[in-house]
């Protein structure tokens, strides 16, 4: 190869390599952004708040007046100004005159029947006097008739009785010292046969009382089972565990009470047991499980044990007796006495017991006592108690309830039966208050009978060894004998007759009592009539007083009329008739702002204040409050004072206020700064570096935080940021960190 | 014929050796026209911590010249250190030219006391790697400021021992009859040098150059050292910084690198070989 041509193509090389590289820097150019540059300033920010609002009143007032009155003439406008005291509108007078008279007539019937009720109520009160008195009083007879008729039926069984001893007696006196011996036998056997009838007589009637008192105990439990059902529970739920122990206890011991009564029919015994039980009573545990386990077991017997109870109280009062009576004879006087004594301690312990079960008890349970104290309780007042007991609540609810007791009862807090039992359910309801007396009902049917079967048995022996007595006699005697033995036998029928009419009385009639006792329910119609004429007069007060102003309705203050609610013609409704701006209060300027400003401005700040139209200006005014939406959340209140006659009310005025922050050391203009993908903010600094290329200069992204900032500048906290930084405020092209750039002279 | 068969025989293995010696420049060629794809997908096992083994094609599948066209479009880095490089070597070449063929005159033609020594001194000196000299001449240079310029790398490599050494063998073979005839016809000292000396030394001169020129060109070491600034660097830096993602410009740039040795080489491959012969005929 040529020298020469080789040179050449090296020159050429050469030649190229240059053309290259020029233009390979002049494509590297293009691609460079050139940026303005600026060194952080020190700066204040300066926050403008532009803003408009408008002129309100500072107090509005409401023109009302009385509704359903005709308008007839309406002497205003909305946006008139109007003094105190000029006349605002005017209302029908005629009409109102009507309205007037109509009132009082109205008021005249008010008034009548307000006494109309009062002296119903009055009356009302007297017939419920009238018939409690009735009932106690028919009580007292009855019962007294019937024990007046028992003494005279055991005055003629005894003269009975005396005569035939008497008789026996003459009998034996004429049949000389043989038959001495042998005569006093049989006296002495008659006698004891006399008495063992007596005795098997008066078991037959108390088992009979016993039945009575028990047919309407089941009535009565019947009767409480259908109420408790109907009204439902509430006042059991209500009740507390102490009272519910309490009764449970009075429970216990009623049961444990009847129990031995059952086996022991003295009442003697029976007081010991009680007492002996309710010495034992705060033992027993109160716990509400066993408790219902008592009750549910124990039930069927403890109403017939408060019955007699308060049978043994009616005696110690006094009233016609006929348990007692039977149980220990008429005779023995002083053993009664002592017997009424022990009772009474019974009584009084028992009564605790059912006090306490019957803290909640109100109206009957009171009653009884009331009654027990006038002596007018008996048997039928027994059960009466019982009433009241299974009436009221929980554990005498119980009581009365029987087996159904069982479900609603016995805890406190079971829900409550708050549905409508149907017809369906009370006769379920029924059969099963029946059924759970039924045996018991048994029991004393049974007793009768067997009561009746010994007294006849008793009535036969007696008989018989008459007869003998007879055989043995002369027969002359005989027929006097035979005629003193059928008196004696009538006597004691007629007797017994009479104990069992004694008893029937007494239930029948202390149930009347029971009955006159129910309160009356409560009854205000009276005092609600009075307070509807009450009313009417306020009523009529406030027309005469429109009236008295002739129907014109005036301004009370200064003020600018803003609505006019009503119209000529028509009828006045509850609105109000027309609202008014109270001058006298003055104007504000309210206006709404963004969270953002919120926290540029505040209470006192001057703010200046320009009309819609830029004629008008205000300066320095103090903003009055700030406040936050109440419903809408980041808007906020400004209120500013404005001094009268400045601007009108409903003008749109619109409001400047800058704040100026302190001066900040790194201030950089808005547009140096931006936002990364994770919304930081940062800005992007010119700086040179060293490349193949020589020195060139790249923007480096510094990530900062700002302080403040405005339209124009924001604050940078220092020291991410040195002062002699350039920083990036303007670029031809998009940068980003690493990006080549040339700064502009 | 048989003779052409011998021939033939002896030359198949001289082929083969010179194909698989010249395999990389192939390499380098095709390299130049592959898509950046293509090179990394070659590459990759390598390079680019891929799996399996790198190979490499004859021809490229997809042939093209963006990555030329990128080197010397988009890229003005490769020219700053194109020029460096050239203005280095070309430093060095005058530079050795200028002090190295006096020298080297000087020690083939004077006597002198302490000529031995001094020869012995440029033996040594040429035996010593640069890794054994780079401290000291790093301490010298910083001593005379001259770090971070282009003088720390042009100076020492100018004051070069070898080129003088190389010179000075052929200084030594121009025969004493030819300097005498011209001392007779009333030439000076710098006459016969300029007149003579240079002239039938030539071939030692250009040889030394060329040898110069690739040693410079190609040098890494010391830009590597004393060059901190990366506008000042040359070419020979500009290959280590090219990572797979930038294969294609790289294997243009040793392209467009190659071709200044060669067309050097090319040009002076006469005088090489004169001057091989020459110092082969004096022995």
């Amino acid at each position: 190869m040529k020298n020469g041509k080789l040179v050449r193509i090296t020159a050429m090389f050469f030649a190229l390599m240059l053309c290259f590289t020029i233009l390979s820097r002049a494509a590297d150019q293009l691609s460079v952004a050139v940026v303005q540059t600026e060194r952080p300033q020190n700066r204040m920010i300066e926050h403008a708040v532009r803003t408009s609002g408008k002129i309100e009143q500072n107090q509005e007032l409401a023109v009302t007046t009385l509704s359903d009155q005709r308008v007839t003439a309406i002497y205003v406008r909305e946006g008139q100004r109007v003094a105190k005291g000029d006349l605002l509108f005017e209302i029908d007078t005629t009409l109102l005159e009507e309205q007037i008279l109509n009132q009082q007539q109205e008021m005249e019937k008010q008034e009548l029947q307000v006494k109309d009720s009062k002296s119903q109520k009055e009356v009302n009160a007297q017939q419920k006097a009238n018939s409690q008195a009735q009932a106690a009083e028919q009580y007292s007879l009855s019962t007294r008739q019937a024990g007046v008729q028992l003494a005279r039926a055991k005055q003629q069984l005894n003269d009975a009785k005396m005569k035939l001893k008497e008789f026996r007696e003459s009998m034996d006196a004429g049949k000389a010292g043989t038959s001495n011996g042998i005569g006093t036998v049989d006296s002495d056997v008659e006698a004891a046969l006399l008495q063992a009838l007596e005795d098997k007589t008066n078991e037959y009637v108390a088992a009979q009382g016993e039945l009575r008192t028990l047919e309407w105990e089941i009535e009565n439990a019947v009767y409480t089972a259908r109420q408790n059902a109907m009204a439902g529970v509430t006042a059991a739920l209500t009740m507390e565990d102490k009272i519910y122990t309490g009764s449970a206890d009075a429970n216990l011991v009623a049961e444990e009470r009847i129990f031995t009564g059952s086996a022991e029919p003295e009442v003697v015994s029976n007081a010991d047991n009680v007492a002996a039980i309710a010495d034992a009573e705060p033992e027993v545990v109160p716990d509400a499980d066993n408790i219902a386990t008592i009750a549910d077991v124990e039930e069927p017997e403890i109403v017939p044990d408060i019955a007699e109870e308060d049978g043994v109280l009616a005696d110690n009062i006094g009233a016609a007796d006929f348990n007692l009576d039977f149980d220990l004879n008429m005779e023995i006087e002083d053993v009664m006495n002592s017997d009424a004594e022990t009772d009474r301690g019974i009584v009084s312990e028992t009564d605790d017991g059912i006090d306490n079960t019957n803290i909640g008890n109100t109206n009957i349970g009171n009653m009884n006592t009331g009654n027990t104290n006038t002596g007018n309780t008996n048997t039928g007042n027994t059960n009466t108690g019982n009433t009241n007991t299974g009436n009221t609540n929980t554990g005498n609810m119980s009581i009365g309830n029987m087996d159904t007791g069982a479900q609603i009862v016995p805890d406190g807090s079971e829900q409550p039966v708050s549905q409508e039992p149907t017809p369906e359910e009370l006769a379920q309801l029924e059969q099963t208050v029946r059924e759970s007396y039924s045996q018991k009902l048994q029991a004393a049917q049974k007793k009768v009978s067997d009561a009746e079967a010994a007294k006849e048995a008793a009535e036969a022996a007696l008989m018989q060894y008459q007869q003998e007595q007879l055989a043995v006699a002369d027969s002359a005697n005989v027929q006097n004998a035979q005629q003193l033995v059928a008196d004696l036998k009538t006597a004691q029928q007629a007797y017994e007759d009479a104990a069992i009419a004694a008893n029937e009385a007494a239930v029948t009639s202390s149930r009347a009592v029971a009955i006159a006792n129910v309160p009356d329910a409560s009854n205000s119609s009276d005092r609600m009539s009075e307070i509807s004429y009450e009313q009417m007069e306020l009523t009529l007060e406030k027309l005469e007083r429109l009236e008295k102003a002739k129907g014109k309705i005036c301004a009370e203050t200064d003020g600018l009329i803003t609505k006019i609610n009503i119209m000529t013609g028509e009828k006045t409704s509850d609105t109000t008739a027309l609202l008014m701006a109270d001058l006298a209060k003055g104007y504000r300027f309210t206006a709404d702002i963004t969270k953002e400003q919120q926290k540029y401005i505040g209470t006192n700040d001057p703010v200046k204040l320009t009309s819609g139209d830029g004629k008008q200006k205000l300066e320095d005014l103090p903003v009055e409050s700030v406040a936050e939406d109440e419903s809408d959340e980041g808007i906020y209140h400004v209120t500013v004072q404005i001094p009268e006659d400045t601007f009108e009310i409903g003008a749109n005025v619109t409001m400047d206020f800058s704040k100026k922050s302190e001066t900040y050391a790194v201030t950089v203009p808005l547009s140096a700064l931006h936002l990364d993908e994770k919304q930081q903010p940062y800005v992007l600094v010119a700086e040179e570096y060293e490349s193949i290329m020589g020195t060139e200069q790249r923007a480096r992204k510094v990530s900062v935080t700002v302080l403040e900032q405005n339209e124009s500048y924001a604050a940078l906290a220092d020291g991410v940021i040195g002062s002699e930084a350039e920083i990036i405020v303007q670029s031809d092209k998009a940068i980003d960190n690493g990006s080549r750039v040339r700064v502009a002279a | 014929m048989r003779k052409k068969f011998v021939r033939g025989i002896v030359y198949l293995p001289l082929i083969l050796l010179a194909g698989i010696i010249c395999f990389p420049v192939l390499f380098a060629a095709t390299g130049v026209f592959m898509q950046q794809w293509e090179l990394e997908d070659y590459l990759g096992p390598v390079l680019g911590g891929a799996e399996g083994v790198a190979n490499w094609p004859l021809l490229p599948h997809a042939p093209t010249l963006q990555s030329l066209v990128e080197l010397l479009m988009d890229s003005p880095q490769f020219f700053v250190m194109f020029w460096n490089s050239l203005k280095i070597s070309l430093c060095i070449l005058a530079g050795q030219t200028v002090f190295g063929v006096p020298a080297a005159w000087g020690l083939a033609r004077f006597e002198f006391p302490g000529k031995q020594a001094v020869l012995l001194l440029y033996i040594m000196l040429m035996l010593m790697p640069f890794q054994v000299l780079m401290l000291p001449q790093y301490l010298v240079l910083d001593r005379f400021r001259l770090l971070d310029t282009h003088a720390a790398v042009i100076l020492p490599a100018v004051f070069s021992t070898f080129p003088v050494f190389i010179m000075y063998r052929f200084f030594c073979g121009i025969p004493e009859a030819i300097l005498e005839a011209a001392r007779i016809d009333g030439a000076g000292h710098l006459q016969v040098f300029l007149r003579i000396g240079i002239p039938l030394g030539a071939a030692g001169i250009v040889s030394s150059g060329i040898l110069g020129f690739l040693e410079s060109w190609n040098m890494i070491e010391q830009p590597m050292t004393f060059l901190k600034t990366k506008s000042l660097w040359p070419l020979s830096l500009f290959l280590p910084e090219i990572g797979l993602e930038e294969a294609g410009m790289g294997f243009a740039a040793a392209f467009l690198m190659l071709v200044p040795a060669l067309l050097l080489f090319l040009s002076g491959q006469e005088y090489l070989e004169q001057g091989i012969a020459a110092a082969a005929l004096k022995e």
